[in-house]
């Protein structure tokens, strides 16, 4: 092992550089007035800079572009794009030249360059560039690997690389909860986490549904007409800001209908997150697929269909239940109906509603009165299977508002 | 001055050299582990483990982790700065060494599990991640550490990190198994089995906790990523079940170094780029004790030393407050010489009535009600004595004597030797008139250095130099000016740090004695502020280069809602102050008038001040630049199709379409071909487009066609960047720059932008 073996001298010089956006030059806008001791001096230097915007010259960005100043930072789904120079340094021509870039993450290797081909001769002085383009697509370390094999003049083969390190950081924390709704409407809500350093403008945040469910996006408020977003008109998210999104869920009919219920863990869909950092740095991610899991409405699910928000008191009304049977069992089920301290159920109780098959379901009128005013809840249903004599109690399945009648004719 | 940095860049250099130093060592362990691949290792586990959805409460919070870690790694390019520590090293090797002796035997697995268990037991003692000064300086050990190591470890611990909540059982499993191959064993570690990956980073404890954190407020972490990326980490592909084979692929990869690079240190290689940092500041803080000395000698040769009513001005101070209006009469005198000089002075007394009207108009500002209750005090106890508080008077002195120097001169003697180096002449604070009309020489020829240090000087004449920060002063209408000079200019030269350190003594700019009411015998009849509107500007201004753009939208709301008032009493028919005086109507026009554009000045920080966050909104842009589109189609004129189209190539700068940009920004040269922004960003904009001789020429041809308007700090930036990956022989073309530079740039040329440091 030849330890002090001299460094290879290279005809050619490889340089790379990560094109991040160009920046807007800033200066520092400082000012007087015309009595100030200065006089006009101050304003004058600032209307003689290039870098200022004629008539906005207090402004502090101007229009110049500047080169990125340094790597920065780069986050999963934003765009890794780099400048690759190859430059004949000597003074001789040199042949067959070969760029080659390579992207090492952890599980896969990818060929960036845009073309193979080799190049027949450079000249000195002159160059071969390259812009490569990659999606980052992994967490973690990458390595660009860029190869350069070339014939000198003499006939010899000549070849060398150059790695470049960098880390690829998550820009977002997207936490999720599920809100399961009596009528099979499921509530998303998903906080959306700025953890880069700078701030974002989150451009696009939707939920793309599974095949199962319709989606309705809860961030704006219609006011005269005009969708107002819920976070005003601030757009842009400053570094470890939250922000909550909401979205509703409605299973679509020939689901909800095929099935019966939707039962266990199901896919909700997925949210797609855009976002766009300095002079439209874009980026994008994607969650994996949301999962809920569908609440659990035990071997026979009592749903209601109607129910008047008001009711006199001590006069009949009318509600419709849904009896669906969620097992996996044939069911013949009794109803029997309970009264309370305020409901009174009118009708047989302990009638027949007969076989019902599974993921099967029936609509039951039923009719009773409220004997206290105010705010009830409606309670006191049992059904008993007969087949494995299992009673199901449903208690507290509505409430409903009963007034005096008399206050309601004086209204 | 530049020691700091020089300072800091030679203890870089320093520890490089420690890399090449120790490069037998490295390549040995190069070798082995090439052999290893221990990077595909890793794919193929992640591709058999990967189950992704299994894990995301623990995996997110491992993101989590590595984020905090990695921001504190990812500040700069090189290699060498890793969180990594030495004792991960000794483990790595150990794995290697056994996994030869095994004959590769063993299963992808559990050669990551090895490393991770190790892993583990070395990260107890290791508390915090090294950040790079911590490498740099006491830890010479892990400097040792080679980046490819690193790099493959890093890969180790990205595996660890994926398929979770399997890793207890597989390490049950693999325990017995082999023992021999873990330091860890002695120490058992059952507290940190459950998710035993995240004690990578020694925070075993937490990640019990944090799981449940989460699920108390019913939130799930979600996994992000990019969305093109599903198919790899949703459908595990098993295509690849060798197991500890080498892929070809990698040997070809890293293998192959060993032969082609020698020198280890080089194996990862800097993007070129550099550090050019416009608003930072390499003097700040530096080189303020160090001038102390001098002080004295400027004091004497300017001035005579202080005057003794300062003295007695102390006294007063520490004696509980006799009387401060006899003091206050005599103390402004000395100054007077300087005064003489200053055009303007309101001596003439048949302007005295215009200028009073001026004077009213221009220093009206409303103080505090505290503040105004001492003024109250002091015109109607003209004759008693009016306590006030030491804290309540304003006490500035100058922080820090010099900072004078030319730094382009600096460079030239570096470079380009002393011959040419003597060619550099500047002005500096010697050799122009010490007065005003030198100051004002100094700052237009941009020599804002010479100017501060002027500044100074004429300060220290006023009994404000150095150290005399605390000590009781008197100030008048030309010490507050020169204040606002030397501080504008610091800030101006990006010395923020020395500008607040300055600016201390004056508190919120609302202390009685700056105020003309509170020397009633200097300025009689005459009221306002001393403190010119543009200091307050200023002052306001100041914190958001130091980071606290919030302090600086507080100050400039407050300075908003004194406009307001003052406009409003203006159109009340009251004076600006609120007081029942008669101004004429041309007068009142003109006071409007100035008190508009003050707001509007004080609207324009607030913009800069929000601008300081970058925004991306394209779509709001987009509208707003159709707006101006519309309202100047109709004046049709050369300078308004120049907007539009700047515009135009700026929107499409912002959906990354940078040929379309570049296109318009050509268009707008064939109007106006001698236009700097249009000129360089379409040099810019050919740089992305891959044509880097292209954009080299557009530049340069640029600075040529007339090299005293377009040698801006920006242009040459860019300009020395394109050397830099243009070719490794950047650096004739860069001292080319330097020399074209000495001829037109005063000493305030920030020569950060030539890279030659």
């Amino acid at each position: 092992m030849d330890v002090n073996q001299p460094k290879q001298e290279h005809l050619l010089a490889l340089k790379v550089m990560r094109l991040t956006k160009p920046t807007l030059f800033t200066n520092i806008p400082v000012t007087c007035e015309e009595r100030d001791l200065p006089g006009n001096l101050f304003n004058q230097l600032m209307k003689d800079d290039p870098s200022t915007v004629n008539g906005a010259e207090t402004l502090m960005l101007g229009e110049m572009l500047t080169l990125p100043q340094n790597f920065g930072n780069i986050f999963l789904g934003e765009t890794f794009s780099s400048y690759i120079s190859v430059h004949n340094d000597s003074n001789q021509i040199v042949k067959d030249i070969l760029v080659k870039a390579d992207l090492q993450t952890s599980s896969q290797r990818l060929n960036l360059s845009a073309s193979s081909a080799a190049v027949a001769e450079l000249k000195p002085d002159c160059c071969i560039d390259d812009v490569i383009h990659h999606e980052v697509k992994e967490i973690g370390t990458h390595i660009l690997v860029c190869a350069v094999s070339y014939t000198t003049q003499m006939g010899e083969k000549m070849y060398f690389r150059k790695f470049f390190k960098f880390q690829v950081l998550k820009p977002l924390d997207v936490k999720t909860k599920f809100y399961n709704a009596e009528t099979d409407e499921v509530f998303l809500e998903a906080q959306i986490q700025n953890i880069t350093t700078s701030p974002m403008f989150m451009e696009k945040v939707s939920l793309e549904p599974s095949i199962m469910y319709n989606v309705a996006e809860l961030n704006t408020v219609d006011t005269a007409g005009e969708r107002a977003s819920t976070f005003g008109s601030r757009t842009h998210l400053q570094p470890m800001d939250t922000r909550q999104y909401l979205y509703c869920l409605k299973p679509k009919q020939e689901f909800a209908e095929k099935a019966g219920v939707i039962k266990g863990v199901t896919v909700i869909g997925k949210l797609d997150i855009v976002w766009k950092t300095n002079l439209g740095e874009r980026g994008r991610l994607q969650t994996s697929q949301l999962q809920r899991m569908a609440p659990g409405y035990g071997d026979v699910r009592l749903s209601l269909e109607t129910i008047p928000d008001t009711v006199n008191l001590e006069e009949p009304f009318d509600i419709t239940c849904k009896i669906t049977n969620c097992s996996e069992r044939t069911m013949d089920l009794v109803l029997e109906m309970c009264n309370t301290n305020s409901i009174h159920w009118c009708g047989v109780s302990g009638r027949q509603l007969g076989k019902l098959h599974p993921s099967s379901s029936l609509h039951l009128a039923l009719t009773l009165l409220s004997s206290v005013q105010g705010l009830q809840s409606v309670s006191g249903l049992r059904l008993t299977d007969t087949f494995l004599k299992r009673t199901y109690e449903y208690d507290d399945i509505a409430q409903v508002c009963v007034i005096s009648s008399e206050v309601k004719k004086e209204s | 001055m530049e020691s700091n940095g020089s300072n800091a860049k030679d203890a870089k250099s320093a520890s490089d050299e420690e890399d090449s130093g120790d490069r037998v060592q490295q390549k040995t362990r190069e070798d082995i582990l090439f052999h290893e691949e221990t990077i595909d290792l890793g794919g193929d586990e992640f591709e058999s483990e990967g189950n992704e959805t299994i894990s995301e409460d623990s995996n997110n919070f491992i993101d989590k982790l590595n984020e905090q870690m990695m921001e504190s790694v990812i500040i700069s390019d090189s290699p060498n700065n890793s969180e990594d520590d030495t004792g991960e090293l000794g483990c790595l090797q150990e794995i290697v060494e056994q996994m030869e002796a095994k004959d590769n035997q063993k299963t992808a697995a559990e050669v990551s599990k090895e490393a991770f268990l190790s892993n583990e037991s070395e990260t107890e003692h290791e508390e915090t991640p090294k950040d790079i000064s911590e490498i740099g300086t006491d830890d010479q050990a892990s400097l040792k550490e080679e980046s490819i190591q690193e790099a493959v470890k890093e890969e180790l611990k990205l595996i660890n990190s994926i398929p979770v909540e399997r890793r207890p059982n597989n390490i049950d499993e693999s325990k017995p198994e082999d023992p021999i191959s873990l330091p860890s064993t002695g120490k058992p570690t059952p507290e940190a089995e459950p998710i035993p990956v995240c004690t990578i980073f020694s925070q075993a404890n937490n990640v019990n906790t944090q799981p449940q954190l989460f699920l108390h407020d019913g939130f799930e972490p979600q996994m992000v990523k990019s969305p093109s990326f599903s198919s790899i980490i949703e459908t595990p592909v098993k295509s690849n079940p060798q197991v500890v084979q080498p892929s070809p692929s990698l040997s070809k990869f890293f293998g192959d170094t060993v032969n082609t690079n020698t020198l280890a240190s080089d194996f990862f290689d800097s993007f070129t780029t550099s550090s050019f940092i416009s608003v930072s500041n390499p003097n700040a803080s530096s080189s303020v004790p160090e001038q102390m000395s001098s002080i004295s000698s400027t004091g004497d040769s300017s001035h005579a030393s202080p005057d003794p009513t300062f003295s007695v001005g102390n006294g007063r101070t520490e004696a509980g407050g006799p009387p401060n209006s006899l003091e206050i009469s005599q103390s402004p005198k000395p100054f007077s010489q300087i005064q003489a000089v200053f055009a303007g002075s309101d001596d003439a007394f048949a302007t005295a009535l215009n200028m009073s009207e001026l004077d009213r108009r221009n220093d009206a500002w409303l103080p505090s009600e505290e503040t105004r209750n001492v003024l109250i005090s002091v015109a109607t106890q003209q004759y008693s004595t009016v306590f006030i508080d030491k804290d309540n008077l304003t006490m500035p002195g100058l922080k820090f004597d010099n900072i004078q120097g030319d730094a382009v001169k600096d460079l030239m003697l570096r470079f380009l030797g002393e011959q040419a180096a003597v060619k550099r002449q500047v002005l500096n604070a010697n050799s122009v008139e010490q007065s005003f009309v030198g100051l004002k020489q100094l700052i237009s020829s941009k020599n804002w250095r010479a100017a501060v240090d002027l500044c100074g000087r004429l300060l220290t004449a006023h009994g404000q130099g150095y150290g005399k920060s605390g000590l009781p002063t008197n100030h008048t209408t030309d010490s507050l000016q020169l204040w606002f000079v030397r501080l504008a200019l610091l800030v101006k030269l990006s010395l923020f740090q020395n500008a607040e350190m300055e600016f201390e003594p004056f508190g919120n700019l609302d202390q009685p004695d700056l105020y003309y009411e509170y020397y009633p015998h200097v300025y009689p009849g005459r009221k306002g502020s001393m403190v010119p509107f543009s200091m307050r500007i200023l002052h306001a201004e100041l914190p958001q280069y130091l980071g606290n753009p919030q302090e600086s939208l507080d100050r400039l709301h407050g300075m908003k809602i004194v406009c307001t008032k003052i406009l409003e009493n203006l159109e009340q028919g009251l004076a600006e102050d609120g007081s029942m005086t008669n101004i004429a109507q041309e007068n009142r026009q003109a006071s409007v008038q100035l008190w508009r554009s003050r707001l509007g000045r004080v609207m324009y920080s607030m913009a800069n001040c929000l601008l300081m966050m970058k925004i991306g909104d394209i779509k709001t842009a987009e509208k707003y630049f159709q707006d101006v589109e519309k309202a100047t189609h109709k004046l049709d004129g050369l300078q308004s199709q120049i907007m539009v189209l700047m515009n135009r190539a700026f929107l499409h700068l912002g959906q990354n379409n940078f040929a379309e940009a570049h296109r318009f920004f050509t268009e707008i040269l064939r109007i106006d071909s001698s236009n700097a922004v249009a000129n360089n960003n379409a040099a810019v904009c050919l740089l992305y487009l891959g044509k880097l001789k292209d954009s080299l020429r557009q530049l340069e041809g640029m600075v040529q066609q007339d090299p005293k308007h377009y040698l801006h700090e920006s242009v040459l930036f860019n300009l020395t960047t394109m050397y830099e990956l243009e070719s490794s022989r950047s650096m004739q073309k860069k001292q080319a720059l330097l020399e074209a530079v000495a001829l037109k740039e005063g000493d305030s040329f920030n020569t950060q932008c030539l890279k030659l440091g």
